[in-house]
């Protein structure tokens, strides 16, 4: 286990090499360029050249992207190219909205998906198995951007349950329970109907199973049978969902924070690749890449913990 | 076996519930009581000091806290001291301008002729690096005279100088704060609101300037929000969580006219929205060609299609801007489909097909659907290519495109600088994305700019607009109304024509 | 927005190479047949299919051009059955000519993700010296949300259909290896393809000739949901504004600009939107009905 933790943390760093190169490479490819951006429509020649002299754009590429790389590799991400602030500390205000967006996200998720699938799992081939699988694939056929704008009409302007927007509080208050609650299932939504469905197939699987067939030969009641083998094995689906759609889920909040106007690292990201902010898009990029070889990893850890039968090299 | 499943249907509902947050509703977020106002913004704030910005979210926030040494009459138009107590010219290079005294930073420290020298002398520094440097650019000295006379010196006498000082930009600095921090994240202006926190990207909180020389504002809070999505916030407008938005688009209004919360007030701005043409290369060359599009847009259409967030005139420079002349209103082509069809055969353009960029932002590609619409009436297709605005910014400098749809706020409300940075031959390769140079056009935007003479301005800029709207680089499409719409108890919000507002005056009922 | 199918199409044996290849085709189309659901979405795709090839004949007005006396009618007006939107174009019309376009955007795009996946799969599968190399790759395109992606692309490229297309289709790609070379590691060490290197049969036509068309099964579920997301997909980037140009009948632009109306006009909106739900909806059902019915341990009933 601790020889697995090492040798990806390991391979992080190419990893991490690799992605800031491509992304460095296909911002500066992009047309336009920070000071372009910082100069607006109004900017003169002039303006645009000592602006240009002033963030060092003048120099070569190669010296800009060593320039950049030599600074990661110290720790420090550089400054924004728009706002002069640190990309760390941007990037550090941003982070835990979008932290609590995934995780209310995956909790919407796991509670609405595990339900629905050992529904139509205990419930095969019937009206409710029908209904909670077609309900699941609803939820990942709206697209979210809509989801989300007649969630705020209905439940946010006409009936007024809950805010409108953005995040003031912290989520475990009442008030920040609300005001994650709608992005939460604008989000959440989509990875419930793939965890339903594994869900299902997961526990139709056990079921078949033969210890299940000998507990219940064994006279013990149904409902903790399926209680005790259904959720450990249930576990396995729920795990992999959150692990390989973490990716997902964080291309998921960029729309759902430009929605819900929500502080966080995806609306920096839109808005740092619009502004052609290199330094603040390589930033948040970067962070989400390592997020997501770490949330894998921990996925990989909780596989082995659930399910003894897997072993790592 | 049904019955043992209802525990967990059960289970499965309370969870679910209890994640949807199903709890009884809280009362509107009154906020009425506390006099806090909150604006919210479609953009964010890039930063706060008035010489490294140049965006209009930060212009909103920058005019709250800085103010400049003069403004201009948000209903007139006409220019005022406000910094400035006077100013008179000995010759027209020298600008001699008397500054108030007794009005002091949100820092404590005097505001005075040392501070307006060294805001500008800062600004004009090329290695500050102002994207908005050009505006002070024909200055060529600040001299302070005495503690509260300062000296302005211009090589050739700059026309626009009062409209330029007038701007967001050149607004006056504490010059201690700036050398001792970053006013891009703290700063220190002598404007009715001080800065109190910055969450960047989420919420600028301002509060009120005790201490304020012209009286004291009745608002004790200010807050910026950033609400990227308009219909967000403007169910946040609707839900009384916000008191003003200002970037709407035409469809909102509907939605907004028929809510009983929320007052919509629309006036005359000087933003103009055109039709350019690349005049280098490409069909746009052909004067036929650019005449026959003038003749076949239906601006009445536009305008209308706009609802009501926009207003007609066939001028470049518009009737909000100094320089107007209704006069110029017969000069321009009129919408005439058979005309139109004929200059394209003349042109040789019939049948074949032209490319409009346009960003995808504001009106834009609703304006370029409708454009395109109309052009097909007169027989000629034209493709749309929206692009993001970094895209198309760097190709509106590079002059790379048949035809674009752009616009030009015009902060200055002075046609010479609409004509100069948009159409002067100077600015090709930055702000003259057409390529416009046309001899008797550069001669005429030359001399509004090298002359303070008011009335023989007028001329000239009116001239100019004449000239340029018969050469046609540009077709004028519409003029922008500005629009602002808040909660029915906002009271004292006084916006002017370019879309600047101040919430000195304002209070909540 | 989308899904990593990759997980759901993970169940799918690899099965060994039956001679009687159109037997099985048979067998698999009735168990699909069978499953209520999955007709449904055959049901579904297949008047898509027809709206699309047939666009021109079931429809009267053209998509693109305005008429702005008969603009925003609701459904049912009169010559407009399912109204009119802000610049007085037929909705039917556009509905149908944008069946066509998010088919033929879902098919290119997944066609180009799976040459691209499949390619990077088999190498991987087969060469275990290009397995680590090509891993990694895959591992790096996975370690960027697929919309991001989309963005930095379409930054560099411009705003079109086809970048969305190119978009889109490397996004898939990172996924669909991992289904491909899962197959070929389990087929690669088998009796008959032993067989076939001893009687000195070339990489290539291994790879090719026998190892892909066993894994035709997982790739077939893969592309069937993938089709799915590639829909979605579009819709999310026309609603940053990255997608479709004006006035492209594209359904997730259509959404887009007729949120704004959504008090007033709220058909221009809902329409478009259950356009989307019920296609994508239809993939998805498919897909999984075509899952159940490779799979042969999979007795539903």
């Amino acid at each position: 286990m601790a020889n697995l933790i090492v040798r990806r943390l390991l391979q992080l760093i190419p990893l991490l090499l690799g992605i800031s190169f491509i992304v460095f490479i296909s911002l500066h490819l992009a047309p336009g360029d920070p000071a372009s951006m910082i100069g607006g429509p109004t900017a003169t020649k002039e303006d645009l050249a000592s602006i240009r002299e002033d963030l060092g754009l003048n120099d070569s590429l190669f010296t800009q992207y060593l320039r950049y790389i030599g600074g990661v590799l110290q720790g420090d991400l550089g400054y924004s190219y728009q706002t002069q602030q640190s990309v760390t500390e941007a990037i550090m205000i941003r982070f835990p909205n979008t932290f609590n967006l995934s995780v209310a996200s995956i909790i919407v998720a796991t509670v609405i998906g595990v339900g629905a699938g050992i529904i139509s799992a205990i419930k095969q081939n019937t009206s409710l198995d029908v209904l909670s699988t077609v309900g699941a694939l609803a939820g990942i056929s709206i697209p979210n951007f809509w989801l989300g704008s007649m969630l705020i009409l209905l439940f946010a302007v006409y009936w007024q349950w809950f805010p409108v927007a953005g995040i003031t509080s912290p989520p475990w208050t009442m008030q920040g329970i609300k005001e994650l609650a709608l992005p939460a299932i604008t989000l959440g939504t989509g990875s419930a109907a793939l965890i339903a469905r594994m869900t299902r197939s997961a526990v139709l699987e056990v079921i078949r199973q033969d210890y299940i067939r000998t507990a219940r030969a064994k006279g013990v009641r149904e409902k903790n049978v399926i209680l005790l083998h259904c959720m450990r094995n249930a576990m396995i689906p729920v795990i992999t969902v959150i692990g390989l759609n973490f990716g997902f889920l964080l291309g998921g909040t960029i729309i759902t924070e430009q929605v819900f106007a929500i502080n966080g690292v995806g609306r920096l990201l839109i808005q740092a690749i619009a502004a052609r902010d290199y330094t603040m898009v390589q930033g948040a990029v970067l962070l989400i890449a390592t997020l997501f070889v770490l949330v894998n990893l921990l996925v990989d850890i909780l596989y082995a913990l659930v399910d003894p039968r897997i072993r790592y090299e | 076996m049904k019955r043992k499943w209802q525990g967990w249907v059960a289970l499965f509902l309370a969870l679910s519930l209890v994640t949807a947050g199903c709890t009884p509703p809280p009362p509107n977020a009154g906020s009425a009581g506390n006099q806090t106002f909150v604006y919210a913004s479609t953009a964010d704030v890039v930063g706060l000091s008035p010489i490294k910005t140049n965006d209009s979210a930060s212009a909103r926030a920058i005019d709250q806290i800085y103010e400049t040494l003069f403004v201009r009459d948000p209903e007139t138009m006409d220019i005022k001291p406000k910094l400035a107590r006077s100013y008179e010219n000995p010759d027209p290079n020298t600008w001699v301008i008397h500054l108030r005294k007794g009005i002091q930073f949100h820092d404590g420290i005097p505001f005075n002729a040392e501070a307006v020298k060294y805001t500008f002398d800062k600004f004009r520094d090329p290695k500050t690096a102002a994207p908005r440097a050009s505006l002070l650019k024909p200055i060529d000295k600040v001299e302070v005279k005495d503690p509260y006379t300062v000296v302005i010196r211009t090589k050739k006498p700059y026309g626009p100088m009062l409209a330029a000082l007038a701007h967001s930009n050149a607004s006056i600095v504490s010059p201690i704060a700036d050398k001792k921090g970053d006013l891009m994240k703290k700063p220190v202006g002598t404007g009715p609101f001080k800065f109190k926190k910055w969450v960047q990207g989420d919420k600028l909180t301002l509060e009120v300037n005790e201490n304020y020389w012209d009286g004291k504002p009745q608002l004790k809070e200010v807050e910026f929000r950033v609400v990227p999505e308009v219909s967000t916030a403007i169910s946040l407008l609707e839900t009384g969580e916000v008191h003003l938005i200002d970037t709407l688009r035409p469809e909102n209004l509907d939605r907004l006219k028929n809510s009983n919360k929320v007052n919509v007030k629309t006036k005359e701005g000087t933003p103009v929205t055109y039709l350019g043409f690349n005049m280098k290369k490409g069909p746009g060359k052909d004067s036929d060609f650019r005449r026959a599009v003038a003749h076949a847009i239906n601006q009445e259409e536009l305008v209308d299609a706009l609802k009501g967030v926009a207003h007609p005139s066939k001028g470049i420079i518009g009737p909000k801007v100094f320089g107007y002349n209704p006069e110029i209103e017969k000069a321009g082509y009129d919408y005439d489909v058979k005309k139109a069809k004929d200059l394209f055969n003349k042109a040789g353009m019939d049948g074949k097909s032209v490319t409009i960029m346009t960003a995808n932002t504001k009106n834009y590609p609703k304006l370029a659907e409708l454009v395109q619409g109309q052009l097909a009436k007169a027989g000629l297709k034209a493709d749309i290519q929206t692009l993001e605005f970094g895209a198309y910014l760097d190709r509106n400098r590079k002059g790379d495109f048949e035809m674009v749809i752009g616009g030009w706020t015009n902060s200055t409300a002075d046609g010479s600088e609409l004509l100069y940075p948009q159409l002067h031959s100077d600015n090709i390769g930055a702000t003259n994305g057409t390529q416009t140079s046309i001899p008797e056009a550069d001669k005429r935007i030359n001399q509004s700019r090298t002359t303070t003479d008011k009335e023989k301005r007028l001329k000239v800029l009116h001239e100019a607009n004449k000239l340029l709207v018969k050469e046609a680089p540009w077709v004028p499409l519409c003029h922008d109304f500005i629009v602002t719409a808040t909660t029915k108890n906002v009271q004292g919000l006084e916006v002017d024509a370019t879309g600047q507002w101040t919430l000195k005056n304002v209070s909540l009922k | 927005m989308a899904m990593d199918t990759a997980v759901s199409t993970g169940g799918v044996p690899v099965e060994a190479p039956s001679p009687e290849q159109p037997k099985r085709l048979a067998s698999t189309w009735k168990r699909v047949i069978k499953n209520r659901l999955a007709l449904v979405g055959l049901i579904i795709i297949g008047m898509q299919v027809i709206m699309a090839v047939f666009a021109p004949l079931i429809t009267t007005y053209d998509p693109a051009v305005l008429d702005l006396s008969v603009k925003e009618l609701p459904p049912g007006s009169k010559g407009h059955w399912l109204g009119t939107d802000e610049y007085g174009r037929d909705m039917w019309s556009r509905i149908v000519y944008g069946a066509r376009i998010s088919l033929v955007m879902g098919i290119s795009s997944v066609a180009l993700g799976l040459i691209g996946g499949v390619a990077l799969g088999l190498l991987a599968g087969y060469y275990r010296w290009l397995d680590g190399l090509l891993m990694r790759v895959v591992d790096l395109m996975f370690a960027f949300p697929g919309i991001l992606l989309a963005m930095l692309i379409i930054a560099m490229l411009g705003t079109s259909l086809v970048n969305v297309v190119i978009a889109i289709s490397i996004w898939s790609i990172p996924s669909c290896a991992r289904i491909v070379r899962g197959s070929v590691l389990s087929l690669k060490n088998r009796e008959f393809v032993m067989a076939l290197r001893s009687i000195g049969a070339s990489d290539i036509r291994i790879m090719l000739k026998h190892i892909l068309p066993n894994c035709t099964a997982p790739i077939i579920v893969f592309g069937t949901m993938r089709m799915a997301t590639a829909i979605l997909s579009t819709s999310a980037l026309s609603f940053l504004g990255l997608g479709a140009q004006p006035p492209t009948p594209e359904w997730g632009a259509m959404i887009a600009a007729g949120r704004d109306f959504m008090w007033t006009s709220p058909h221009m909106t809902v329409i478009p939107g259950i356009a989307i739900m019920l296609v994508v909806f239809a993939f998805n059902v498919l897909g999984d009905g075509l899952r159940d019915a490779l799979d042969p341990n999979m007795e539903t009933r």
